[in-house]
């Protein structure tokens, strides 16, 4: 119909005597006809632009991404994708057609809350709550919307909530509505952050009461109680991570052998100060180990005790990387014995895991505030330093023994003695002062494939000594004319952030151990030299006079008084960073952070 | 090799791992069982298939998709996945807009999953950060809504 026909009529209508009461209402209805044309007019056209050729299942998948991106993008306008409901006509119809898209309600907002649950209609929904740092009157709007999500529960299939203290209340009374079956439930996050230990009376937040939920594929809980004995844990688990379980509702060993042994399938395992405290000490014979065959990672920060309990519940292939943070309880130098000798067969041989062959290890000393970390970090390959640091090598051990003692000569000789380094080819060492030259010597002088040693600031000069310590003589398989030396088959070495003065290592000191290494058969053919302050030109010429093979970074450092002055500095920065005042907090996730 | 010929009769012989990429082609090759026979692709033109062809050959060596549930993967995870990182990708999508749903279609019509996937990230990039008035501009959409459809937008624009 074309818009002339509409003037006509009106003008028809004009020429007649009409009161004007009659003529206001027949014009008024021919204007709402004539809207009516237009929209449907513009209907029409929309139905040409290109974007129109795409179904409704494409419109409403592209939908969902632009709702993804903004609301996994930590917007400050967390509903600016509902603008696609803004747009025209069909693109309304999609989405209020598209359940799914509605299924992620934003509990920011309430009344959308409300809004999205409707459209949602059946679909699963993905219920998430932050209640970190938020103030007051945003608070009570996220408690207010969870309220409206409870009548919900059963159909929501991914439930993350983080809290801290003052939501305690509000998010215990939603966990305590939510249904003890959740048919739907897939991954369950409920991360409560307080400032009460782990012993304390508060008890952290509840779930008691869930019992069911068979599709539960990942599991994260900090601070929270769990039904040890639920069907939580179940045969489609695959990722747990159980973080400062307050020690009231931690597990006996038999609950969590029997919870962990329904979840055969768990790929990651987490367990921060959540382990069982005591052994098995039933009436009942000692139960067998759990294997998980599909285990990748086991992630665990705990007592020395808690651990050695662990590992004689659970077992793993051998490709399964392992981080452990152990935390001595005596001073005892052997009390990490038993935890040794469970760690020195995580590389063995099991079933059709072929197992593998240390190759690198990394040594290195942290002194916190809070007791010393010795961190042992071992690898299946040949890792350069840059591979480690680029992380193009992870370590399949990483080994952290917290003690209050200092660190010493035993615990690292108790680690070497545990583990099978027979194929250990290269070594990194970093902060081993405590290492005497000759410690250092029989410590791993004595490992037979050794090839490559490196070692990170001023104990270098206890490595360049321990270079040239000679072995008691072994007169049965020694020929005579060669001086038998430690690290009899290194011939490669990598020394950074060494300073070459006279109040610590000289460059006479090294070109002499190099020299002697030459004279007795035990020649290093290639020497690495990054960021070493106080060594020229001329120098490493020298060295190159002795070593086939020199690799200086060519700084030429710390010998002007600015740049002692730039070194004290950074020095007095390094500390700040990675020292004492790091460690001010006890805080575990900020030791943990400092290694994973 | 599989020979495939497009809606405007113009024949491919592409690699088999390249072709089966389509899950369309990989079930209709499986069906024929080895033959030298030509496949028909009747939704698609020359034009589209060339650029699908560009894609498969430049992805030919990814890993498969992963079926994970999106829903329940990390905030991170969904961030990345909803974005196209790759420079090539982005540059292989800066079409226009006619040609890039042709895209889509021809994606969704061969099922190959991560074209698809690919191709709407680079529609909902369009999207993303614009107000309503720039999307239908962008789009060439003009405003259709009737007045209680209206009225209902504008209250959700508030609340928003």
């Amino acid at each position: 119909m074309a818009l002339e026909g509409f003037r006509g009529s009106t003008s028809s209508l004009l020429d007649k005597e009409l009161n004007p009461k009659s003529a206001t209402s027949i014009i008024d209805q021919e204007v709402e006809d004539v809207k009516a044309y237009i929209r449907a007019l513009w209907k029409r056209r929309n139905t040409f632009a290109p974007v129109s050729r795409l179904p409704p299942e494409i419109l409403s998948r592209i939908f969902d991404i632009v709702r993804d991106r903004v609301v996994s993008g930590f917007s400050y306008r967390p509903l600016e994708w509902t603008r696609v409901g803004h747009v025209c006509h069909q693109w309304r119809q999609v989405a209020l057609n598209s359940p799914c898209l509605w299924a992620k309600p934003a509990l920011s907002h309430k009344l959308w809350t409300e809004e999205m649950l409707q459209r949602s209609r059946m679909a699963s929904l993905t219920i998430s709550a932050n209640f970190k740092s938020t103030i007051s009157g945003r608070r009570d709007s996220l408690t207010a919307s969870l309220a409206l999500a409870t009548p919900h529960a059963s159909r929501i299939k991914m439930l993350e909530l983080v809290s801290e203290y003052p939501s305690r209340d509000s998010l215990q009374n939603f966990l305590s509505q939510i249904p003890q079956s959740m048919p739907r439930l897939e991954c369950l996050i409920v991360n409560y952050d307080s400032i009460a230990g782990i012993n304390s009376a508060e008890g952290g937040l509840s779930i008691v009461h869930v019992l069911e939920a068979d599709r539960l594929y990942r599991l994260e809980l900090t601070r929270c109680a769990v039904n040890w004995d639920s069907q939580i844990f179940g045969p489609k688990l695959v990722h747990l991570k159980l973080v400062s379980i307050p020690v009231a509702a931690r597990p006996t060993a038999l609950q969590f052998l029997e919870a962990l042994s329904r979840a055969p399938a768990l790929e990651t395992i987490e367990l921060r100060d959540s382990l069982p405290l005591k052994r098995h000490s039933g009436h009942t014979s000692t139960p067998s180990k759990i294997f998980f065959h599909n285990l990748r990672c086991l992630a665990m920060t705990a007592s020395n005790t808690e651990a050695d309990n662990f590992f004689n519940l659970v077992s793993f292939p051998a490709s399964t990387v392992v981080r452990l943070i152990c935390k001595g309880e005596t001073t005892a130098e052997d009390q990490f014995r038993d935890v040794l000798a469970h760690a020195s067969g995580f590389s063995s041989a099991t079933g059709s895991d072929p197992g593998f062959k240390i190759r690198t290890l990394e040594v290195q000393i942290q002194y916190p505030s809070n007791g010393h970390l010795n961190q042992f970090r071992t690898f299946s390959s040949v890792a350069s330093d840059i591979d480690v640091a680029l992380g193009t090598a992870a370590p399949n051990l990483d080994l952290v023994l917290q003690t209050n003692e200092r660190p010493s000569r035993q615990l690292v000789q108790l680690f070497c003695n545990a583990m099978p380094l027979t194929n250990l080819v290269r070594l990194s060492l970093r902060n081993v002062t405590f290492l005497s030259p000759v410690a250092l010597a029989e410590t791993f002088g004595v490992l037979p494939n050794l090839r490559s040693v490196s070692v990170f600031g001023d104990f270098a000069y206890n490595f360049v000594l321990a270079l040239q310590e000679v072995r008691p003589i072994n007169t049965a398989s020694t020929k005579a004319e060669v001086i038998p030396l430690y690290f009899h088959s290194v011939r490669s070495i990598s020394l950074s952030n060494v300073t070459f003065d006279d109040n610590d290592l000289t460059f006479e000191m090294l070109q002499d151990c190099l020299m002697w290494r030459y004279e007795c058969g035990a020649e290093i053919r290639e020497l690495k030299l990054t960021e070493c302050s106080r060594l020229e030109w001329d120098s490493v010429e020298l060295l190159r006079e002795i070593v086939v093979n020199v690799d200086w970074d060519e700084i030429e450092s710390g010998f002007t008084e600015s740049e002692c002055e730039d070194d004290a500095i950074w020095d007095a920065d390094s500390y700040d960073d990675y020292g004492a005042g790091y460690y001010d907090t006890d805080d575990e996730a900020d030791l943990y952070g400092l290694f994973w | 090799m599989v020979i495939l010929i497009t809606s405007d009769n113009v024949k491919y012989v592409v690699e088999k791992d390249v072709a089966e990429l389509s899950v369309l082609v990989k079930n209709m090759l499986e069906d024929i069982g080895p033959s030298d026979e030509p496949i028909p692709l009747h939704n698609v033109t020359s034009t589209v298939f060339n650029k699908v062809l560009e894609y498969c050959i430049y992805h030919r060596n990814d890993p498969p998709p992963s079926d994970d549930d999106e829903g329940c993967a990390s905030p991170l995870h969904k961030y990345l996945a909803s974005h196209i990182c790759s420079e090539w990708d982005q540059r292989f999508f800066d079409v226009d807009q006619a040609l890039l749903f042709d895209i889509i279609l021809a994606a969704n019509y061969l099922d190959i999953k991560t074209l698809l996937d690919d191709a709407c990230k680079a529609v909902a990039h369009l999207i993303q950060g614009k107000s309503t008035e720039e999307i239908r501009g962008i789009f060439n959409i003009v405003n259709d809504f009737t007045p209680e459809e209206e009225a209902r937008v504008k209250k959700e624009n508030v609340s928003s």
